[in-house]
């Protein structure tokens, strides 16, 4: 696989592999990424799609040493097979309410790619997701691959509040919005709970009803209630 | 809180906690935040002999009050804002005296962005992933832990100083540490530099850029005469520094400062030296600046000189 070393900060360096959004390129970094992360001379390691950002001690190092140590580490590690088939990470199921009602775009997102809004729905929650890199805003995780029929663009002007669980897609990424914040993808669903995520786990998003959703919501918001009187009691 | 040192009487347009920054956490998306003028900040927690990482407040643009609840030595660093203790003038970048129940008021000043308020010790707050630098988009950090920035009436304690300092004590008046008529701020090649058109690399150092309004802890939108011409494409997003200059399709380079997003897709063209993200970090829109080239050799020399002086450990 071709990779290089490039500059990118006084105190970092940037490994990019590749240049493209892929399964097998992505497992490269993550695997680069855990093993850079325990070396003395690394400071900390962020991975993207393609490329890790190596952060390191320039007391210690200058950008050539350490390109001299890093060099074999990486070349070792992507000359290795390709284990496919290995999976690292943890599997995440969950819950989506695909309806109007609590997504904007899904309307719109139908009618464009000549879908119901049941299809849009069953396309999106009807394959696995792998968790290719976190970013963005905390615990924005960038999931793949979209099918190709849901592939659309970002809108071109971002809407200022997206709400917070929103389900969204964007060309051949899906992510939900953490907390709510300004967003540029097309919102098709809404989640009510999701688990921390790390680059490498695997989701399946799993197709609820709107009265499912409100009726959790509601049980949320109840136990919330419940939990706020006990801290003021407590 | 048991024996609070300050009390905030008027936190201004935005004041908040902030120490180094945190760090270890950019793969999970959480950004760094930390003094947008780290070397004002620095120099306050290093006259005080604090730790580099210890808490302080960042006032930006002034009109500050705060009552001090106890006597402890403090200093404010930064932009050299008019100060007032107790209505009798004094000044920055000093180590100064404050007896209980004295009121500190930092007034106006249209030359630079940016104060820090320091105390002996360090200001004292839970921290969140190991910091207490506050981050508002990250909804994380402050006094709250919740990213929400200082508010009238806060109370803050202080850590025991670990250190001895004296009062009066002040930076070498060797070192040049005002802000420079027409700052020159020095940039390293990184990242996709050599996807620039030659043009493109000598048109960043030959024209002015203005500093606009389009500002933040976020980053800092900057404008030239001309955009530069043959930008590369946008790419896979990839991690993104702290100080990179980003450039997108209208040629205008955003400098990426604190509360930066942790990964970006627009090509880079440099990386700020450390003083330039510190000076950069002061100036007001409308202010003009100059790029110029500087080899990463440099800038490391640089960094490594201010990680020796300030006792920075990563």
């Amino acid at each position: 696989m071709k990779w290089q070393f490039q500059t990118a900060a006084p105190d970092a360096l940037m490994i990019a592999l590749e240049e493209r959004i892929d399964l097998s390129v992505n497992r490269k970094v993550q695997r680069l990424t855990h093993e850079l992360a325990s070396h003395d001379a690394v400071l900390e390691v962020v991975p993207s799609y393609h490329t890790l950002l190596v952060y390191y001690d320039v007391l210690e190092y200058n950008e050539k040493q350490l390109r001299h140590l890093l060099e074999p580490i990486i070349k070792s590690l992507l000359d290795e097979p390709d284990e496919a088939e290995t999976f690292a990470g943890q599997h995440h199921t969950i819950e989506v309410c695909y309806h109007s009602e609590l997504a904007a775009d899904l309307a719109a997102v139908a009618k464009q790619t000549q879908l119901s809004e049941q299809e849009v729905a069953q396309l999106h929650s009807g394959v696995t997701y792998h968790v290719y890199a976190l970013g963005f805003a905390p615990g924005f995780a960038y999931l793949g691959d979209v099918l190709e029929p849901l592939r659309l663009p970002r809108h071109d002007t971002p809407r200022q509040k997206v709400p917070k669980g929103s389900v969204a897609i964007a060309e051949q990424q899906t992510a939900i919005y953490p907390r709510t914040s300004p967003g540029g993808w097309q919102l098709i669903g809404r989640a009510l709970h999701w688990p921390e995520l790390q680059a490498g786990d695997q989701v399946t998003f799993k197709p609820i009803s709107l009265a499912d959703f409100l009726a959790h919501e509601q049980l949320a918001q109840e136990q919330g209630q419940e939990r706020s009187e006990d801290d003021a009691h407590g | 809180m048991a024996d609070p040192v300050l009390r905030i009487q008027q936190p201004g347009l935005l004041a908040t906690l902030q120490d180094y920054g945190r760090f270890g956490q950019m793969a999970q998306g959480i950004t760094q935040g930390g003094p947008m003028d780290e070397r004002a900040f620095l120099w306050a927690n290093r006259l005080l002999g604090n730790s580099f990482n210890a808490a302080q407040i960042e006032v930006t643009l002034g009109q500050f009050k705060a009552q001090f609840c106890r006597d402890c030595l403090f200093a404010v660093t930064g932009a050299e804002f008019p100060l007032q203790l107790n209505g009798r003038p004094v000044k920055t970048w000093r180590v100064l005296q404050a007896r209980a129940g004295e009121t500190l008021t930092i007034g106006v000043n249209e030359r630079g962005l940016r104060c820090y308020l320091a105390v002996a010790g360090g200001f004292a707050a839970k921290t969140v992933y190991g910091s207490v630098a506050t981050v508002t988009r990250d909804g994380l950090g402050g006094l709250r832990q919740d990213g929400t920035p200082l508010l009238q009436g806060d109370e803050l304690g202080a850590r025991t100083p670990q250190q001895k300092t004296l009062e009066s004590r002040r930076p070498s008046s060797k070192l040049n540490l005002t802000l420079p008529q027409q700052p020159l701020l020095s940039v390293v090649p990184t990242a996709q530099w050599q996807k620039f058109s030659r043009d493109a690399r000598e048109q960043l150092v030959q024209q002015r850029y203005e500093v606009t309004p389009q500002q933040d802890r976020m980053g800092v939108r900057l404008k030239g005469e001309q955009g530069l011409s043959d930008i590369p494409q946008s790419m896979i997003s990839e991690p993104l520094p702290l100080g990179s200059i980003q450039v997108p399709a209208d040629g205008q380079p955003i400098v990426m400062m604190n509360d930066h997003q942790t990964l970006g897709g627009y090509p880079k063209i440099g990386v700020l030296t450390w003083t330039a993200r510190s000076v950069l970090a002061q100036l007001p829109a409308g202010r003009k600046v100059q790029f110029r080239w500087l080899e990463l050799d440099e800038a490391q020399r640089e960094l490594r000189q201010v990680y020796r002086v300030f006792n920075i450990r990563r």
